[in-house]
């Protein structure tokens, strides 16, 4: 009797961005408006060259922009973009329908603190 | 073709580019403050070439056409060559500026060279709209030298046209008073 084998490849959707990671950094980002690198590492639990590489592609896309604070290089996206303010939308409708976004970036804490403040 | 020497301008790398692509019937585009350097280049010197491509642009055909000029693709998507400074970049389609696509483009000749570039009117819009979205300031004053160098062929009640369009389809992205600000600077320098 013949056997047949079948092999379950465990897959990951790619979702409308091409990977799950950058749509989590751009729902994140839709949120959060910027961020930096470690940062979305942390919040995300991904690895930070994983991060790192997804937003270097999506920059170079011209979907993010970068610029340096100090040593930091806190990423947005791209005002200059041409579907901008479309994307925005999306991604702001996209996270606040989804709970594990909204999850992560309740932990960044985004309201000013005064150095030597307590927490 | 033109063979490039190590002393080259950003306007000699600019038209020997886009001839060679022209060459193997690829069309590109000059933007961004490349663009701006080559209308005012005692005003602004850009260090990288923008130019944007077709949709459906070959990379084999324009790695050849950037090779026979010797510059050769890097990492980053930018290609560089061994001894003239300015890189030659292709940043993403469609060539567009603010929400709205560039449909109409100069065409500059040179002797057998051609170059597509934006038109002064749209290097203006280009530039302020790095200062409407990021403050920068560099780009406000070389958008506004560009107005001053080619006043006869600004289209200011374009630009003003479009201003509105960009704040009416999205208000929260752009600042008002920032675009106002433009506005009277470019009506000054297009007096001046």
């Amino acid at each position: 009797m013949r056997k047949c084998y079948y092999m379950i490849v465990a897959s990951q959707s790619k979702g409308l961005f091409g990977s799950r990671v950058r749509e989590r950094i751009l729902k994140a980002l839709g949120l959060l408006e910027r961020s930096y690198p470690r940062a979305l590492a942390s919040i995300l639990e991904e690895d930070l060259s994983v991060v790192q590489r997804a937003l270097d592609d999506l920059e170079r896309d011209g979907i993010l922009a970068s610029r340096l604070a100090g040593r930091t290089r806190l990423f947005e996206l791209n005002r200059t973009y041409q579907h901008y303010a479309p994307l925005r939308d999306l991604l702001v409708r996209m996270a606040r329908t989804d709970p594990e976004t909204i999850s992560v970036v309740e932990r960044v804490r985004q309201r000013p603190r005064r150095a030597g403040k307590a927490v | 073709m033109k063979k490039l020497e190590s002393n080259a301008t950003l306007t000699d790398v600019a038209f020997a580019v886009c001839t060679a692509l022209d060459h193997v019937g690829e069309h590109a585009v000059l933007c961004g403050g490349s663009a701006a350097t080559y209308y005012v280049p005692e005003a602004y010197q850009s260090r990288d070439l923008d130019f944007v491509l077709r949709f459906a642009a070959r990379t084999k055909v324009v790695d050849e056409a950037l090779r026979s000029l010797g510059y050769v693709r890097a990492p980053e998507r930018m290609y560089k060559h061994p001894t003239i400074p300015y890189t030659v970049e292709f940043p993403s389609g469609p060539l567009a500026i603010g929400s709205e696509t560039v449909e109409t483009t100069a065409t500059e000749r040179r002797g057998e060279e051609v170059l597509h570039v934006l038109l002064p009117t749209d290097v203006v819009r280009d530039r302020f709209m790095s200062y409407w979205a990021w403050a920068d300031q560099t780009a406000l004053g070389v958008g506004l030298a560009v107005a001053r160098a080619h006043a006869p062929s600004i289209d200011l009640r374009a630009i003003e046209e479009w201003t509105d369009r960009e704040l009416s389809g999205a208000p929260a992205a752009y600042d008002r008073s920032r675009r106002d600000n433009f506005l009277d600077e470019l009506r000054r320098a297009l007096a001046s």
